[in-house]
């Protein structure tokens, strides 16, 4: 897997950590260093959000070749209210398809 | 003229707050924005207050005008006898409004530079930077260029509504500025994400409906050439976009928003000098130059030169300036204007204004690092500007 992919997932994680939690990371060591890899990945999950654990189980696919077991959510999905759901919502942007790295050292 | 000075102002509020805020990180978007929206304020005073003599009065020199009109001594309107001033070079209309137009356009040039410098510089070091770029740089070079005695109008240089003064100014200044200020924090490791570019885009059509003002207003007269003007603006804008979309889905198998409104951009600064010289034929080929040339600029010469340009300030100003300078020397039709034009001339003004506002615009920062840090520290400017310099954010 290219490095770019891994500052690319490594810096959306940092994004959500820093709005949710105010935690700063350092994005370039989480991609390099497994160690630290490990506890930003296991403090992504913690935080029981869906998007950062889907990030989280991207980053350690692509730093330790393993799909990540895919933790259960806090809270149990009511599948009958779960169809009631606006179209709009179902329509999320899937932030992982955005080729980020096009941003590093370019703007255009 | 009234219209047009108001659209030219349209341009810099909101057009290029809102252009520029939509391409830097969430956590400067604030301070990008009030950088242009401050300057505004703060070169229309410098503007009354000495800036405007400097630039359209004829001085002993070729390359300063004098000090006859600091403080606009001599500009008066009196209501009795219908008197009311006139300056030499637009005679048609209040010298007033002709200060005011004027104005407008020293209020966007110094604006443009915001975007090179962007996310890393102390607010007050800009402000200090821009009050002596827009008295030692603007002033100077609007003079050479538009004042009838200046060096380079006396030698028959065509520059209709700013391409050298404006954008080749700015273009290099910003240059120079990304340059002595150096990257932002992580520039070529990380990605740097745009905040929102619906905001660039809002901007970006701003800036066009604003440049009718800007090219078709620098006529100084509701008249044919005016018109003509205002039609070779929207050609050669819409060709360039065209260009540079193409052009993107060739090299990158993508057509991007980014792309398209920056290749509208530079559309419309290659064709300002030229906007009053040319028919609708040299608009397309100024417009297909600008689109080619530009996104180069913004891709291939940046990495070349390795300075972070944080938005593109040379690449699409300075690159879509020297275009639309030169080609003006190739494409000015006589029959429009009742001037010839010389291509060697267009470029060695082009040039020799890439010299002086190059050189300038580093003894300025070198002087304003002197008494004021040009760059915010690290943890602020990891923190982002709006917090640091401003304790605010967008939300």
């Amino acid at each position: 897997m290219s490095d770019n992919e891994k500052i690319s997932i490594a810096a959306l994680i940092s994004v959500i950590l820093r709005r949710k939690l105010g935690r700063t990371i350092d994005v370039q060591w989480l991609a390099k260093d497994a160690t630290y890899a490990r506890e930003i990945i296991k403090l992504s999950r913690a935080q029981n959000l869906d998007d950062l654990t889907g990030y989280a189980n991207k980053l350690e696919t692509l730093i330790f070749g393993v799909t990540a077991a895919v933790t259960k959510p806090a809270v149990e999905v009511n599948r009958n209210f779960a169809d009631t759901k606006l179209a709009d919502e179902e329509e999320e942007i899937d932030e992982t398809k955005i080729d980020v790295s096009k941003y590093i050292g370019h703007l255009r | 003229m009234l219209a047009a000075t108001a659209l030219v102002l349209l341009m810099t509020i909101p057009g290029l707050v809102l252009f520029y805020s939509g391409m830097v990180r969430k956590k400067n978007v604030l301070s990008t924005a009030l950088q242009s929206f401050v300057i505004c304020c703060l070169v229309t005073i410098i503007w009354v207050a000495i800036g405007y003599s400097i630039a359209f009065t004829p001085g002993v020199s070729p390359f300063l005008g004098s000090f006859d009109q600091v403080m606009l001594s001599g500009l008066s309107y009196v209501k009795e006898t219908s008197q009311v001033s006139v300056s030499h070079i637009a005679p048609t209309i209040p010298e007033s409004v002709f200060v005011m137009f004027q104005m407008t356009f020293a209020i966007i040039t110094p604006a443009l530079i915001v975007g090179a410098f962007a996310e890393r510089m102390r607010f007050t070091a800009m402000l200090l930077f821009m009050g002596l770029w827009s008295i030692f740089v603007y002033s100077p070079i609007a003079h050479c260029v538009w004042e009838p005695s200046g060096f380079f109008a006396s030698k028959g240089v065509l520059d209709f509504a700013g391409g050298t003064v404006v954008h080749i100014n700015a273009g290099i200044a910003g240059l120079v500025c990304a340059y002595k200020l150096g990257p932002r924090r992580g520039y070529g490791k990380i990605p740097l994400i745009p905040y929102n570019l619906i905001y660039t885009l809002m901007g970006a059509s701003f800036l066009w409906v604003g440049w009718f003002g800007f090219n078709a207003g620098s006529a100084v007269a509701s008249d044919g050439r005016a018109g003509m003007a205002m039609l070779v603006t929207q050609t050669a804008t819409a060709v360039a976009t065209m260009t540079w979309m193409f052009i993107e889905l060739a090299v990158k198998k993508r057509i991007t928003m980014l792309g398209c409104a920056s290749g509208a951009v530079a559309g419309l600064v290659a064709i300002t000098p030229a906007s009053g010289f040319v028919g609708v034929n040299g608009s397309i080929y100024i417009g297909l130059a600008a689109g080619i040339f530009c996104y180069w600029g913004a891709t291939g010469l940046k990495s070349i030169l390795g300075a972070d340009d944080a938005l593109d300030v040379f690449g699409i100003h300075g690159i879509g300036g020297l275009v639309g300078a030169i080609l003006t020397g190739v494409f000015a039709e006589k029959a429009l204007s009742g001037l010839d034009a010389n291509v060697w001339m267009q470029t060695a003004a082009a040039f020799g204004t890439l010299v002086y506002s190059g050189i300038m615009t580093y003894i300025i920062l070198v002087i304003v690092n002197f008494f004021v840090d040009l760059r915010v520290d690290a943890e602020e400017e990891e923190d982002g500007l709006d917090i640091s310099q401003h304790s605010e954010r967008v939300h």
